[in-house]
Order: C-alpha cells, then structure tokens, then sequence
C-alpha cells in the first residue's frame, strides 16, 4: 500500500482516513435495545475531528467506507509469514519503541524472537483490546486483506469496539480491587463497573479518572467513581495509600506501621504526611428519605439501564450491590499519627514534596489539590505509572514487576525508553488508547512466545500468558455461537419492545388485562383480540425474564471463573463446567460446522472458531477415526477437544 | 471455672518464639504472581509441651455473618431489658462448663467443648474481620496472606495415601490462598448432596463420550509438549481425571450413610455439610470447613429482628455440631480432630431498635472440641452483663497460634514474599497452652 501512496502528505490524509474509518465498525457489534444507537452516537463523537478537514477528505471517507479496501479475496494459506511492520509506522511512537529495542538487542547481542503471524496476531491483540478471542469470519478477513498495514487498520477497531470498554471495564474494576483482598462494606461493585466502562467508552484521560475516583464527591448508588474511596472505607490512610498504588504506581503499605526498613525515604511520617490530603473525606448516609442528601445526589441520574454489549446484558455484570452512601468533602478533620506519644497533627505532605502547611487557606479542597500534585506534568510518578501499568497489562511485562513496584529498591527496566513514553503519554493529555495503541503496534508486542529469564529483562520474545477468567468465558461463548444466540434473543426482544412502543405511539392502546375490570365504555378497543396480544405479551415477558436469567447466570459463572483455583478445579471447570458444556449444547456452532459436508471441513471450520487460525495439515486428520454416532456428536467432540488445549488457554 | 494450669498461676511467662531471619530465597520470578521460596528453618521447632500437634485434622463450622456469643457459648443470667438476653446458662456434662440453654445437644458434650470468650478482633466489618479471623492478618493490601485452610494445605497436606484434596470447603468459594498460590486453594463443594464442583460429568455427556474426547486431546496436546503452560495443564487435567474416577470419591457420597446417621445430623444444609466433613477427614481430607447458612442468605448478620433469625441457625448448629462431635469420638476421631465453631466476630450485647444486635468485636466466643484442646473448660471471661471484657483477652492470632499448635504446624514459621520480606505465618500470636492438652 505504501507503494501505492508516493507522497508523505497522501500518506497521512491516507492514514488519518484509515483512523476515521472504523468508526463504522461498531454496526457489527449486536446489542438490545439501543446499544446499537448509543455504540454509534459515541462513536459519532469522533467525527468533529473531521469537520476541520478538507471536504475531500469527507469524500474519501465515504469512498473508502463504501468501496471498502478490502473485498473478497483468495484463501491464503494457513499460516502466512509476516515480514514486519509497515515501513511507514516509523513515524509513530510505536516505532519509537522499535527503535529502541533494536538497539539495545543489538547491542547485547539478543536474537530477538520471530514476529508473529496474521492470525496469532489477531487473536493476541483481540485478547488484549476486547478480552475476547475473534470470530471465524473475522479472522478469515483478516488473513484475507492483503494491505500492508492491516495490523494497524485491526487496532484501531479494536479499540474502537464497544467491547473494548465492556473489557477494560473489569480490568479497570480490578485494578482497584485488587489493592486489597477486603473489600469496604457500602461500595457497589457494578456502578463501579459502569463507571469504568463509561470512562473507556470515552477515552477518558488518566488524569481525569484521577481526579473522579479521588477529588470528586458522588453517591456510590449512581456515581460509580466515588466506590474508590468507599472500597478503602473512606479512612484517610488507606485512600492515600491506595492512590499512591493506582496512580502512582509505588506502594506504601508497609510505611503505615513502621518506617519501612528497605526504603530509607518512606517513613512513618510520610504515610501519614498523604493519608492527611485525605483527612477531611467522609461517609454520608442519608438520615431520612426527606434529607438534604436526596436534595444533593437527586436519585434522578441513575446508572444506564442498558449500557453492556456482554452476552446478557448488564444483568451478566458481576458484583456486590452496596449501600446508599456518599463520599463528601467536609470541612474539618485531621489525622495524627496512631499510637503516637504526641498529639501533634501531621499536615498534608506530597511524597517526597514539602509539607502544605497553608493548604486549608487555599480554595480548593485538600484532595483536589492532591490531585492537582500528582497528575502534574512535573510529577513523573504518575505518566510513568500509567505507562508501566499499561504496559504490564498488555504484554505480562512491567518496567518494575508490578502495577505498584516503584520503588528504590528495585531497579527500573528500561528508564529511557520509559522516560520518553511517559513524557509522550503527558503530550498526549494522558490518553489510554493511545498507549494501548503504541504497545501494540509495537514489535515487541508482537513477538512470538519465548521463555528463560533474560526474557523478562530484555523482552525479545513474549510470555505466554493464562487467559483470564473474563477472557476465556467470553472467549468460550464466542467460539461455540452462545455469543450469537444470546444476542438473537436480544433482537428479538428489542424487536418485540419497538412493535410494543409503535403500537403507543400509533395510538392504538395495547391490550392491558386491568382493563377488563374497569369501565369498559372508556376503555378503547385493544388492537388486537385479547388472547392473540396477551399470547404476544407473555411471550416478550417470557423472553425477557429468559434474557435477564441468562445474565444472571453469566454473571455468577464470570465471578467463579476469575476466582483464583487450583489447577485440578481448574481443569474440572474447564472440561465439566457449566460455561463449556452449555455452550457446546446450545450455541450456534456445532450445528452450523455439523452441515458442511467433510470431515476436513468440519476440522477446519472448528479451528477457525476457537483457535482463530487454520488447522496445519496433520491437524486435519483430528476426526479422521471419529467413533461418535452422529456428525452433531463428533463436531461437538471437535469443539470440546480445541477449548482444552493449551493454545486455546493462553496467548 | 476456666482451663488454668500450674503454669498459668504461675504467671504467663512471655513466649519468646522468634525465628531468625536466615537467607532469603533470591531466586525473585519475573512470571506474574511471583512464587513464595522455600521456608526457612525456624528456631521454634514446635516443641512437645501445649499439645503439639495432637490433632491431624481440622473442621471449621464457620458461623458467617457473626453469631451472638450470649446467646451460645456464653450465657448471662442479666434480665436487663436493654440487654434482651432471652437464653440461660445450663450446667454442661462438664461440671467446670455452663453454655446457654439454647444448646441443649452440645451441652450433653460439655466435657468436650473448650470455649473461648474473650475474643477480640480489631475489624469492625464482614469481609475485613472474615479475612482477619480466616488469615490472622488484617487486609491492609501490604501482605497477601493465607487463609487457615491453605495454610494447613501447605503445610501438612492430605493424609498420606488419601488421594483427596487437602482442603475442601463446602458451601463457600473460600478465602484467598495468598502467597502459597492457587495450588492451595480449597476443592469446593456447593451442595453437601451434589459432588464436588464441576467433578461430574455434565448432563448429556456419556462417560465414553468423555474417554474419547480425553483421546482427541491427548493426541492434539502430546503434540506440542513444549507450549508453555502444558505442563501445568496436563498435571492439573490428570489430576481431575483421577478424581473424576477416584474411588475415594465416595468419601463425598452422602447417599452412602445409613437413614439413621444422616436423620441425626438434622438433614439440613448445614448438618449435612457436618457429615460430609466428617467423612471427608475420615477418608483422609485435612481441613474441611463448613459454611452455615440459613434460609436468609444474611446469616448470622441479625441488624434486625435478632431472634427470628437466629434461633432457627442456633438450633441446626447445636445439632450439626453436637452430632458431629459424638460421631467422631464414637469413630475414635475426635482426639485427631479439631472441630471449631467460629464466625468473624460476635453480636452487640444491647439490643437495637429493630430488635437487632450490630457487630460486636470486644469479646466474643470460639468453641473448640477434640484435636489436643482440653475439653470441658471455658477461657477468658465478660463481665457479668457481658458487656466488658473481664480477663484474658484472646486476639485472633492468639487463636489462629493456638490452631497451628494443637495441629503441629509451626506458627512462627517464616515465608519471604515477591518483596523479599519475610512474613511470619500467623502474625504475632501467642499459644494459649492453658487450653490444650
């Protein structure tokens, strides 16, 4: 393609339009009842950018959406070598990177491992990006397109994927709960999720996620980013800390009963010099239904009701319910040290900053102005926190060895290569897709597997690395078509709703069993007789307490398959589990691969769904002995066999 | 009367159980969830004296939500109405032991029971005080610490010969296995009457569909024995097959018990999660804890009309308990067996205004039988309203050294985490020898 395009100005409107144009990409992705619609409204936002384009470039956008680069195209063979990135993708940071390990491969004389191919690709970055390996038909597209610089063209789909957001919610989720195994009493889980999701259906900055989760009051019910400091029990202490863990990427901990004997900087005042910034952040319950809490979190911006494109819908969230309680700025409290001979109280002090003695003369809220410290530019803890936690979380790598290891003791990989994404993060206003972006168009990301422990320091082959629960579920349901049947049952509910609303707005009054009981002069004729609209009606509800079931479901199986187990109730859940067995039996799949005519065929279409590539050539013969009675059988043999294989739980 | 000793009049001599710090393991895993290095020797080898591991297994009754020690173990005869204590003491087969009259079965096994009612916890809510009293650590995040069941998985292992998993929780997922890893967490069983999770087949699949599928996947997997992961994979699918097919698995067929034996229990969730415990450790399983729950899925957590809810759960419990206790000594178990009934914490002694009692963590009770404890004595004391703690406070790593002890693991054993540092097993908990053997 980069033939094609001989000036580097084509080259960038070409590429800018290629940006643009999976925007159109979320129509692929199902969901009920306005998904759909509110999937592509916020995906519509990122159409200002065009309007300061010239008009041609609108033009081509169209052209390009319509024509489409890629059409039909021949099989190619099963495993295409990949010869490398696209020369053109020097230009991005993501070849920055490149640049930088292939200097320092080279200078220690490392070998880094083989790129990957198309289809390991795919799979690897759909894992990453949408916590879910892709489907038959996507991957036979992918390794269809001929164009050089599909990987690139993947990635922003990816991203820009609804499920991209349902994903990195729960990755989101459990970054915060993961600081501590307890949990506080009143946080609600699913509004934290929603919040998250809502954030990374936004893109929104970093800093801004720092400063909802940390400086912003909020009703855990509807506001999920106030379950942040609701989850560490809103004690001054444990939120500081916990802040310090998410975005600052250093952990305190021990510093809050001892001076910590291996850090000579962090001492016992330290701890309690940031747990001060929180001193004046409280729990607030509601009194009476007539409080001024209800007049201050009016109960009117309740969480969407609809806003997951997960099998199951918000229903397959999991997670605790809490209380009705707020997290509030006051205006007084202090912290002094526990324990301590004296009563002195210890005012805010930033990690390694000077104290703010005068900080309550100041307009803003102590945690605001904790905020404003740590996402300052000047402040490298926090871009390169979020540049390793990124990083950690994509690849199985970190620059230190977890999202918290900051810290003199251990040493930092690659401080310069660091340094310079983390300064490039801040240019860029802290924006996640465009880290995840650079990470994985990196060639380091695409690496094939490798292992030995110089691995880990000069990262020239990738780990492997277990799916994670989230990951395999959805993965599963995908692969065996439960994925689609639970979304045809959502159609078919949403369809059901739409014939429901357009008989109100026609005028035509449904048919309502009450009114059988009321006046039957004023009641209008129903539109159709009784027994017809009511066999409709308990079949929509039917159908809708079915949908809200499988949700249900979904949901508890989600929590226990990212439950830690050991590998025996591991294997156990993956050969006898519900999730697998289930969706063998009623997803689309097996009955789909049952009608092709050959066994090869058969063998084949399996591997394209779930391990996203085409069988090698001895694999073909997998069913060649099949001793099942039937073809349903002995596909669902197939399907059974490739979701216990190593290859297909892990990447 | 309480469990004093001779060695108690003479006064409590301080347990110095230090361990030195010896050479860490250095070999730091870059792979996520870094492995915990080999143990170092510690100087505390255990020692014969307080009991030293007389008991082999351990059943938790694990009480959740928080049960009211005056309603149990320790009975006031205050008629304050404030206080609305509804049961009385009554005199146990032990003459040194009165519990409240609500447990009528359990006190027929007075001389059995060592009871502990100067508990204190310092966590105020269910899931700290749960992680508190399952791991002896508080949750700060700064330690991932391992909860008891994993702790004696680690340690001891299951029975030699037993071909069962070490530890099975029945009715709870469990608590986190922390830096010994997923390896030692619980094997769980949802429904004392169903087999364990996912250990049978599922429905519509015939045991030779199963054959010939292990078939297909060992031909695909023997292929590439070098992927990273198979290893782990093939250990742990081997291992489930051998389960699957073990016939030790019987040790989970409640079916297998006769009419009579299974009616004792009570035929409730719980009472038949006390059986299975039971036939789990005879059949070699050495930690089996057993949730209770109620028909109301809050438990013990009685914020509301107290006795409505509690009463039917004290009444299973002195039944599922009583029961348990007198078959295992029937069987010849019980010396071997520490059976405890614990929840994370206790109840307020006033009642609310909705006839409810919050969280109390200022002296609440444990019951302990079997497995080297004394048997038939009570330890620490509230006062006479129950409202203050009298004497002998007992902090949860008190309670937690106590278990490892009259188990034979060495609490002050020390790991070193993905830090570095080096974590004592149980944190500063001292044994009460008073209690045990």
């Amino acid at each position: 393609m980069s033939d094609f395009i001989g000036t580097p100005q084509l080259e960038f409107m070409f590429r800018l339009i290629r940006r643009l144009y999976p925007a159109y990409d979320v129509v692929e992705e199902p969901g009920i009842d306005g998904h759909l619609k509110r999937a592509t409204r916020t995906d519509m936002k990122r159409f200002p950018k065009i309007v300061c384009i010239p008009g041609i470039l609108i033009l081509l956008v169209t052209s390009c959406a319509l024509a489409g680069p890629r059409g039909k195209a021949k099989i190619p063979p099963a495993r295409r070598p990949y010869d490398g990135l696209p020369a053109g993708l020097t230009d991005h940071a993501a070849g920055r990177v490149d640049a930088y390990f292939d200097a320092l491969w080279q200078r220690t004389s490392v070998t880094p491992a083989p790129v990957i191919d198309d289809a390991t690709f795919l799979r690897r970055a759909s894992l990453v990006l949408n916590g879910i390996t892709p489907d038959a038909d996507e991957v036979s597209s992918f390794l269809a397109d001929d164009s050089d610089d599909k990987r690139e063209f993947k990635v922003e789909q990816l991203l820009t994927r609804s499920r991209y957001a349902d994903y990195w919610a729960f990755r989101f989720r459990e970054w915060i709960t993961q600081i501590r195994d307890v949990k506080g009493q009143s946080t609600n889980l699913v509004t934290l999720y929603y919040y998250g999701r809502q954030a990374m259906a936004e893109n929104r900055s970093w800093a801004q996620i720092a400063r909802d989760l940390l400086a912003t009051d909020g009703d855990v019910s509807q506001h999920g980013w106030a379950n942040f400091a609701l989850y560490f029990d809103t004690e001054p202490n444990e939120v500081a800390e916990a802040a310090s863990r998410m975005f600052l990427g250093t952990n305190l901990a021990c510093a809050q009963c001892h001076d910590d004997p291996y850090v000579d900087e962090w001492t016992h005042e330290t701890y309690w010099g940031m747990a001060a910034f929180f001193a004046r952040s409280k729990i607030r319950m509601p009194s009476s239904t007539k409080d001024e809490y209800y007049d201050r979190f009016a109960l009117e911006s309740r969480p969407p009701s609809s806003v997951s494109t997960l099998p199951g819908g918000d229903a397959s969230v999991d997670g605790d319910w809490g209380d009705v309680r707020a997290y509030v700025e006051s205006e007084e409290g202090e912290v002094r040290i526990p324990g301590s001979m004296s009563e002195e109280v210890i005012m805010p002090t930033p990690l390694a900053g000077e104290t703010m003695n005068d900080i309550d003369t100041r307009e803003e809220t102590r945690r605001v102005q904790f905020v404003a410290w740590i996402v300052d530019a000047d402040n490298h803890l926090f871009a390169r926190a979020a540049v390793n936690r990124v990083w950690l979380a994509l690849t199985g790598f970190g620059f230190v060895d977890s999202y918290d290891g900051f810290s003199p003791r251990f040493r930092t990989r690659h401080e310069e290569l660091l340094d310079e994404l983390a300064r490039e993060f801040i240019d860029h206003n802290h924006d996640l897709k465009w880290l995840m972006r650079t990470i994985v168009l990196s060639r380091v990301f695409q690496l094939e597997h490798g292992s030995g422990p110089e691995i880990g320091e000069t990262w020239h082959a990738m780990p492997p690395r277990l799916l994670n629960g989230d990951q395999w579920l959805d993965s599963v349901v995908r692969a065996t078509g439960e994925e689609e049947r639970v979304y045809s049952l959502a159609n078919e509910i949403s369809q059901l709703l739409e014939q429901e609303h357009d008989d109100r707005v026609d005028g035509v009054v449904p048919w309502d069993p009450r009114s059988e009981q009321t006046d039957k002069s004023k009641v209008p004729r129903p539109s159709e007789p009784p027994d017809v609209r009511n066999a409709e009606q308990k079949r929509l509800e039917k159908l809708r307490q079915d949908y809200a079931g499988i949700g249900e479901r979904v949901a508890q199986l989600r929590a226990r398959a990212r439950t830690p187990m050991s590998p025996t109730s591991e294997a156990l859940m993956s050969m006898n589990g519900e999730v697998v067995a289930a969706s063998i039996q009623r997803g689309a799949t097996v009955g789909r691969i049952a009608e092709l005519s050959t066994t090869l065929e058969q063998v084949e279409a399996g591997y394209l769904a779930v391990l996203g590539r085409h069988p090698e050539k001895e694999e073909l013969q997998l069913l060649s002995d099949s001793a099942a009675t039937d073809t349903m059988e002995s596909v669902a043999d197939l399907l059974w066999t490739l979701l216990q294989t190593t290859e297909f739980r892990t990447y | 009367m309480t469990c004093q000793s001779d060695y108690h009049r003479l006064g409590r001599a301080p347990l110095t159980m230090m361990t030195r710090r010896g050479m860490f393991n250095v070999s730091l895993s870059t792979a996520v969830g870094a492995m915990m290095g080999p143990t170092l020797s510690s100087a505390f080898a255990g020692g014969a004296t307080g009991g030293y591991g007389a008991g082999k297994s351990v059943i938790l009754l694990w009480l959740e939500g928080g049960p009211f020690q005056t309603d149990t173990f320790d009975p006031k005869k205050s008629s304050d109405d404030k206080l609305g204590y509804r049961y009385r003491p009554v005199s146990t087969s032990s003459p040194d032991l009165e519990i409240a009259e609500s447990l009528p079965l359990l006190a027929a096994q007075g001389t059995e029971l060592t009871v502990i009612r100067s508990m204190v916890s310092l966590e105020f809510d269910h899931s700290p005080a749960q992680y508190y009293m399952q791991t002896g650590w508080r949750g700060t995040g700064a330690i991932q610490a391992p909860a008891i069941g994993s702790i004696v998985s680690h340690e001891l292992g299951a029975q030699p010969g037993a071909d069962l998993p070490a530890f099975v929780s029945i009715g709870t997922g469990g608590f986190p296995a922390g830096y010994f890893g997923t390896a030692h967490q619980p094997t769980v069983v949802w429904d004392p009457e169903q087999p364990p999770e996912n250990l049978g087949l599922p429905l519509g699949v015939a045991p030779e569909t199963f054959a010939r599928r292990l078939r297909y996947l060992k031909a695909l997997e023997d292929g590439d024995p070098t992927r990273a992961f198979a290893d782990r994979f093939r250990t742990g699918r081997e291992e489930a097959v051998r389960f699957m097919k073990s016939r030790h698995r019987s040790a989970f067929e409640l079916a297998r018990e006769p009419v009579q034996i299974r009616d004792s229990y009570g035929r409730t969730k719980f009472g038949d999660g006390c059986l299975l415990a039971r036939r789990l450790v005879e059949a070699g399983v050495r930690f089996v804890q057993v949730r209770q729950t109620g028909d109301d899925p809050i438990g013990y957590d009685t914020h509301e009309n107290h006795y409505k809810v509690h009463d039917p759960l004290i009444q299973v419990l002195d039944r599922g308990m009583s029961r348990l206790i007198s078959d295992l000594k029937l069987r010849g178990m019980l010396d071997s067996t520490v059976v405890i009934a614990a929840g994370e914490f206790g109840r307020t002694p006033t009642i609310n205004s909705n006839q409810g009692r919050d969280h109390w963590t200022k002296g609440f009770s444990i019951a302990v039988a079997g497995g080297g404890f004394r048997g038939g004595c009570s330890w620490g004391s509230m006062n006479d309203t129950g409202q203050e703690l009298d004497s002998d406070p007992v902090s949860v790593p008190d309670f937690l050294a106590t278990l490892c002890q009259a188990i034979g693991v060495d609490h002050t054993k020390e790991y070193v985490d993905d830090f570095k540092r080096p974590i004592k097993l149980v944190d500063e908990g001292h044994v009460i020898s008073d209690i045990l053997t």
